[in-house]
């Protein structure tokens, strides 16, 4: 009898010690957890629109030709004759074409998943967004000139280097400085606020 | 209060790292050995899941191309089966077939990457080492799914009776062909997989040590 009555306690002792663990696991982890699945999630329904038909046929292809577009024009103010036809832009002898991850929508959708998933008020979010998303929109319509003067008066390495490079490891590396300096303000701006309830959400 | 200007510290800790290890990678020595080596995994690797292909890929020595060479063996397998049936006793030669990727924009430049990110990451060095090796554990089991598929269309844009027999199914293989191997998302699944083994709560406390 007492052996019977034992088992079900040690086991019950268990569960407890499996679910308190869990619990606190959970607590230790939660905010973090939840930064990367809203971060994990919206970077998913960027991908899952940027992939769709819809976009790929009628959205994306307008936003080539007009990035195509202002990159001749940048590219004439530096006394150049270019012409922008559809997503290409050509002249004296050289020719590139603005086509899907160029458009710089991915390091944008990075950021902008970065700074709506992190635990902010909504105004420290929209100053991240309009700040962030000005200086990678700004950055993005500079490459496009600078990649042209690269592959027209410089060399075919370096249009090379600066298409691949400049187009995802530049730009990461750059989104991710923003986001990390937005983060830091947002976390300096709530410890010079000194409200002690929204001092743990430091945690994420 | 966190200082900003180590974040800037961090960022040129990151480009240093980029940097080194792209010139060091670049080199032919280095450049041909992990060809090699991802060669071996990416062919065993594809293998084990392609089996109605025999497939052997190398490293080229003058480029550092990964060059995969393949036959179809649901092909082959038929005519031996014909000559069988034909009585004829004779070599079959079954038409090859190759493909070469570019690992230094496949691969490498994405695994450089990975390991400036973690290694630029402010905690203590011996865990930057330890989840750099963790991601690139994450990111070759990446690579190996990429490659499968990229395999897979490549071989099914050959009409030679495997994957695009069926054209509902080729039309997908195609699709997740264009999604896996653009090199945004590869980016994007390294950050993924960053703050996945850096936002911990003892990892953060250390970050926000090192940051003030």
């Amino acid at each position: 009898m007492s052996r019977q009555q034992k088992k079900p306690s040690k086991q019950k002792q268990n569960n407890h010690k499996i679910k308190s663990r869990l619990v606190s696991w959970w607590d230790d982890q939660s905010i973090a957890l939840r930064f990367l699945g809203l971060f994990a999630l919206l970077l998913g329904l960027f991908y899952a629109f940027y992939y769709s038909n819809f976009n790929l046929k009628n959205i994306h292809p307008s936003i080539l030709n007009a990035q195509a577009k202002l990159g001749s024009f940048l590219v004439n103010l530096f006394g150049q004759s270019t012409y922008a036809d559809n997503q290409y832009i050509g002249g004296d002898g050289f020719n590139m074409s603005v086509s899907g991850g160029c458009d710089g929508l991915e390091v944008t959708a990075l950021l902008v998943s970065g700074i709506l998933a992190f635990p902010s008020t909504w105004k420290e979010k929209w100053k991240g967004l309009l700040y962030g998303g000005s200086i990678l929109t700004v950055l993005n319509i500079l490459r496009l000139p600078m990649l042209y003067f690269a592959g027209a008066k410089g060399s075919q390495a370096l249009f090379d280097f600066l298409h691949v490079q400049g187009g995802f490891v530049i730009f990461i590396s750059i989104t991710m400085f923003i986001w990390g300096y937005w983060v830091i303000q947002v976390l300096n701006h709530r410890k010079t606020a000194s409200v002690p309830s929204t001092t743990n959400t430091t945690d994420t | 209060m966190l200082n900003p200007k180590i974040l800037l510290k961090q960022f040129g800790i990151f480009w240093a790292v980029f940097i080194v290890l792209q010139l060091i990678v670049s080199t032919p020595p280095v450049r041909n050995g992990l060809a090699g080596m991802n060669a071996s995994l990416f062919s065993s690797t594809a293998q084990r899941f392609m089996p109605e292909i025999k497939l052997n890929a190398f490293a080229k020595p003058e480029n550092g191309e990964i060059l995969f060479k393949f036959h179809s063996q649901v092909q082959a397998d038929e005519m031996i089966r014909e000559m069988q049936k034909s009585g004829k006793i004779a070599k079959v030669s079954v038409p090859e077939y190759e493909y070469g990727i570019d690992p230094a924009y496949y691969v490498n430049m994405a695994l450089i990457f990975l390991v400036a990110i973690f290694l630029a990451t402010p905690l203590v060095w011996r865990k930057r080492f330890l989840l750099a090796g963790i991601g690139i554990l994450l990111f070759y089991l990446f690579s190996f799914v990429r490659v499968i598929i990229k395999l897979k269309y490549e071989i099914g844009q050959l009409n030679i009776g495997l994957y695009e027999s069926d054209p509902a199914g080729f039309l997908s293989l195609h699709k997740m062909n264009n999604f896996f191997n653009s090199l945004g998302l590869i980016f994007i699944v390294i950050i993924i997989f960053w703050a996945t083994l850096v936002f911990t709560r003892k990892n953060m406390e250390q970050i926000k040590l090192q940051l003030t």
